[in-house]
């Protein structure tokens, strides 16, 4: 497959070359993080490249939060990394039948991962992202998963992560008046 | 304005942010709990098996294992229960969205608080199917109350709202989603934003609208809502009108959280269709996925009137 290599300021390289137009012809392609990669790198590619930002309807949104986040320091102590990674789920019941397949951004602390929950860009943009694995999920048994290394195309990374962040808008303050 | 609160709950983790907000609105209003849980469904007519509908797998009913259910009940909201005063804890069997409906009939009910989800999965593959719990969509449509959907634990006491936004599309339902928010927004001292999403998605030609044709639709929507809703407000004045281009949900999800929206009040559907055709309209659904703040989904006139009782 071919490998499309993310850099912490946002370009992406192939074959030892920055890319420089037309970045929806590798959206196909599979994804690989360079040291230092961040959240925060995520954004900057989103800049790099405006017309990947098309590609989700919450990623605008975002972009005017980042832009409104310290430059540094925007890290979160309960994680050690956020981790990109991909479930398919075989189900039985209830309903027919069927096969899901879905992505996940969690925040890892040693050998736990966990919702993001309410933490705000402003906790996230410098936490280190990696790529995780693909579990496989049978028939609802959340205890015997099975885990395979994968590949992450640019498109599932992309729209992955935003789909991901769109559930977590939660305000920094309440107004609660006295 | 809370006598009596309809708390539907699985007793199980998915429905503890609705259940604080449910313990914490009967203590606030002095209202009478029903806590509220449909455990089985009968696997046929006089039989005394029933299907868990969390498990699917079959138990005998008896006495003893409604008493047993709750118990369960109890032990589940224990720390919940010692401060709460009025409440009435019952365990029944039937099809869920159908019990809790005739239970809130039966008990003329002013509000029905659930969860978002009614089983306890991953909440990746809940956000990925999109959907929220079909039960919960059941008891939306067809309640003659409002019902309040808690998703994600509840920042602020209802009583101290701040701001409660208002979205509409200018349908019928939406009239009575405005009737609620406004009588709200009154009693508890509240800010009431009227925000309208004008949807520039494509036509069905794949045409985009161009920048005129937008200004006119949000100049006509600034004039409905003169005409349909602040003329109704009388004598409050802590409210504002926002109409934002973009498509519904996120812009309404973008206005609360930047406005620091404590409840949204939308209609449960979006088009002029008969309430008992509807299903939860898809701009309801995803902002009850992705809200931080309580969404409200109002979808008939009952309970809704204008002036605080």
């Amino acid at each position: 497959m071919n490998i499309v290599t993310l850099i912490p300021d946002g370009t992406m390289v192939q074959n030892q070359n920055a890319i420089n137009d037309d970045p929806l012809r590798f959206l196909g392609f599979g994804v690989r993080l360079d040291q230092g990669y961040t959240l925060r790198s995520y954004f900057q590619m989103l800049e790099t490249y405006p017309v990947l930002a098309k590609l989700n309807v919450f990623i605008p949104d975002y972009l005017e939060q980042v832009h409104k986040c310290p430059g540094t320091g925007c890290v979160y102590q309960g994680f050690e990394h956020l981790e990109f990674g991909k479930t398919v789920e075989m189900i039985g019941y209830p309903g027919e039948p069927r096969l899901e397949i879905y992505h996940s951004l969690q925040g890892v602390s040693g050998a736990d991962a966990e919702q993001l929950k309410s933490s705000s860009l402003e906790g996230l943009l410098d936490m280190p992202v990696k790529l995780g694995k693909l579990k496989h999920v049978i028939l609802g048994d959340p205890v015997d998963v099975f885990e395979f290394e994968t590949v992450f195309s640019l498109f599932e990374y992309i729209d992955g992560i935003a789909w991901e962040l769109s559930f977590h808008g939660t305000p920094e303050a309440c107004e609660i008046r006295r | 304005m809370f006598d009596k609160i309809l708390f539907a709950t699985t007793a199980s983790p998915t429905c503890d942010n609705a259940a604080k907000v449910a313990f914490d609105l009967e203590l606030k209003w002095d209202a009478k709990l029903f806590i509220f849980h449909v455990f089985g469904v009968p696997t046929r007519g006089y039989s005394p098996f029933v299907t868990d509908v969390r498990t699917g797998e079959t138990e005998q009913i008896d006495p003893d294992y409604v008493e047993w259910v709750k118990e369960e009940m109890r032990n589940t909201y224990d720390v919940l229960l010692k401060d709460s005063e009025n409440n009435v804890i019952e365990a029944v069997v039937g099809v869920p969205h159908r019990e809790i409906l005739r239970k809130a009939r039966k008990e003329n009910v002013d509000m029905i608080i659930m969860g978002a989800h009614t089983r306890d999965e991953n909440v990746g593959a809940a956000r990925y199917r999109a959907v929220v719990g079909s039960t919960m969509q059941r008891v939306a449509k067809a309640a003659r109350c409002p019902v309040v959907i808690i998703a994600r634990p509840c920042t602020t006491c209802w009583k101290l709202f701040s701001n409660i936004v208002f979205c509409t599309d200018f349908s019928k339902a939406s009239d009575y989603a405005f009737l609620w928010a406004h009588k709200l927004a009154k009693t508890v001292g509240a800010r009431l934003h009227i925000f309208h999403a004008s949807d520039i998605g494509m036509g069905s030609t794949g045409q985009a609208q161009g920048q005129q044709e937008i200004e006119e639709r949000i100049a006509s929507a600034k004039e409905r809502i003169e005409k349909k809703y602040v003329s109704k407000i009388k004598d409050y004045d802590n409210y504002g009108i926002e109409i934002w281009e973009g498509i519904p949900y996120v812009e309404i999800l973008k206005y609360a959280r930047e406005h620091n929206g404590d409840l949204i009040v939308m209609a449960h559907h979006t088009r002029e269709i008969d309430p008992k055709d509807a299903v939860l309209g898809s701009t309801v659904e995803q902002v009850v996925l992705r809200a931080s703040c309580p969404v409200a989904s109002v979808n008939h006139p009952e309970k809704v009137s204008e002036e605080p009782e």
